[in-house]
């Protein structure tokens, strides 16, 4: 099915349909293939780009690797920032998967966003959770080492298990590589981490899963790495 | 002196209309708060850490310091001034105060019910703006500061000047340069 319309995005479901086809129409469609760059760090464009379909990541390209930020999937958004201030991008964006986007101009943005309460409410979400998991992870980089924070990023993607409440289960977890990213540290680090947890009976590895045996465990030993016990 | 107990003195309400500003005004508390009382240094504790109000406080006179109460220092986050407010994120999210809040100079304040202030930002547009600017500056420095942290982790010194040099920019950015080179490296370079 070929989406060209932002009446399938969340944020303009109930956005009348004759409103919806004039903003159709301020914005550009793209297809991105997976791999592609879409938005490059410090790039001086103010467009907000909608994700209809597929997954992109949200980069910021360091010395040695790059630190990965957020994964964006359809029905999110993200460039608000730059449309909102006017300032040069801090992350660059490339695609997971095949992806759609629509791409506003930032000045019809903010005056949507202004008339069309539903986009509203979902830029102020996006801008507190953003500010809040950014928080997080300043205070994880300056206050953990490595293993603690192998831990924690373990845990964040964890899902509990319905069958045994210590039990949290990651599917299909991202490879380590991905993992070192998500936690500025080398793949090499991560892999001796996992071998170790997995030495301990913390985790077990299974086909396209990782299991944590005892979530509750782990959070609490993270908890008294955290505040220096 | 003239006594403020409208928030039609706040810069986010100037353009709000008579009627609806007086509304607003009878939903809030107002409270004058005196500098030089107890605690750590002078001031009085005004919002608790753990508050577990979702108020958002509007500045309508004096000074006031925002800081995280630590076990044998305060850490001093940002000093709020006339025209600002503060509570904001708590509001939105729902989740308890992060930090505690003092008043430097003598002050008044209006308080305003979580669930009003969200009504209120969507429907008054300046209220909006300014919301929403405080937001995209908060993220601004949050994502320069985890660039930092990142540094620190990778090869060691964070780049102190750069950190120094932004100390005066706003108070958002000074926000987020809580306890930034004092604290950040020395704690840093344990890890390392």
């Amino acid at each position: 099915m070929v989406i060209n319309s932002l009446s399938a995005h969340p944020c303009f479901k109930t956005l009348d349909p004759e409103a919806c086809r004039v903003l159709d129409r301020h914005c550009i469609w793209l297809r991105t293939a997976a791999g592609q760059w879409l938005i490059g760090q410090t790039a001086n464009d103010r467009d907000v780009y909608f994700v209809m379909t597929g997954r992109l990541r949200a980069v910021l390209h360091g010395v040695r690797q790059d630190l990965i930020f957020s994964d964006m999937e359809a029905g999110s958004f993200f460039g608000e920032l730059a449309a909102l201030d006017s300032a040069p991008r801090s992350l660059s964006v490339f695609a997971v998967n095949d992806s759609t986007v629509a791409k506003m101009p930032s000045a019809v943005f903010v005056e949507t966003m202004y008339t069309h309460r539903p986009l509203g409410e979902a830029v102020v979400a996006t801008l507190v959770a953003r500010n809040r998991d950014m928080t997080r992870r300043v205070g994880e980089l300056g206050a953990l080492d490595v293993r603690s924070r192998v831990h924690a990023e373990l845990l964040r993607l964890a899902r509990p298990d319905r069958e045994d409440p210590r039990r949290a289960i990651i599917l299909a977890p991202p490879n380590q590589s991905e993992l070192a990213s998500r936690i500025n540290t080398r793949r090499e680090t991560v892999s001796r981490e996992i071998n170790a947890m997995e030495r301990e009976g913390l985790i077990e590895r299974r086909r396209g899963a990782i299991v944590i045996n005892d979530a509750l465990r782990l959070s609490a030993r993270l908890e008294a790495t955290a505040i220096g016990e | 002196m003239t006594i403020l107990n409208t928030l039609a003195a706040h810069p986010c309400f100037k353009t709000l209309d008579p009627e609806s500003c007086r509304i607003l005004d009878r939903r809030c508390v107002w409270l004058k708060t005196a500098a030089g009382s107890r605690v750590v240094g002078a001031g009085s504790w005004e919002v608790g850490q753990t508050a577990s109000d979702r108020d958002v406080y509007f500045v309508l006179t004096g000074r006031l310091r925002a800081a995280l109460r630590g076990s044998w220092q305060d850490l001093v986050f940002t000093d709020v001034e006339a025209g600002s407010f503060f509570g904001e994120l708590s509001a939105l999210e729902g989740a308890p105060h992060a930090h505690s809040v003092f008043a430097v100079n003598d002050s008044t304040l209006a308080r305003m019910p979580g669930a009003v202030f969200v009504e209120t930002v969507f429907t008054h547009r300046p209220l909006g703006e300014a919301v929403v600017a405080t937001l995209v500056a908060r993220n601004r420095a949050m994502t320069r500061r985890v660039r930092e942290a990142a540094h620190f982790c990778a090869s060691g010194p964070p780049s102190v000047g750069s950190t120094r040099s932004r100390l005066r920019e706003s108070r958002f950015d000074a926000v987020a340069d809580v306890c930034s080179i004092g604290e950040d490296y020395p704690r840093a370079r344990r890890w390392l």
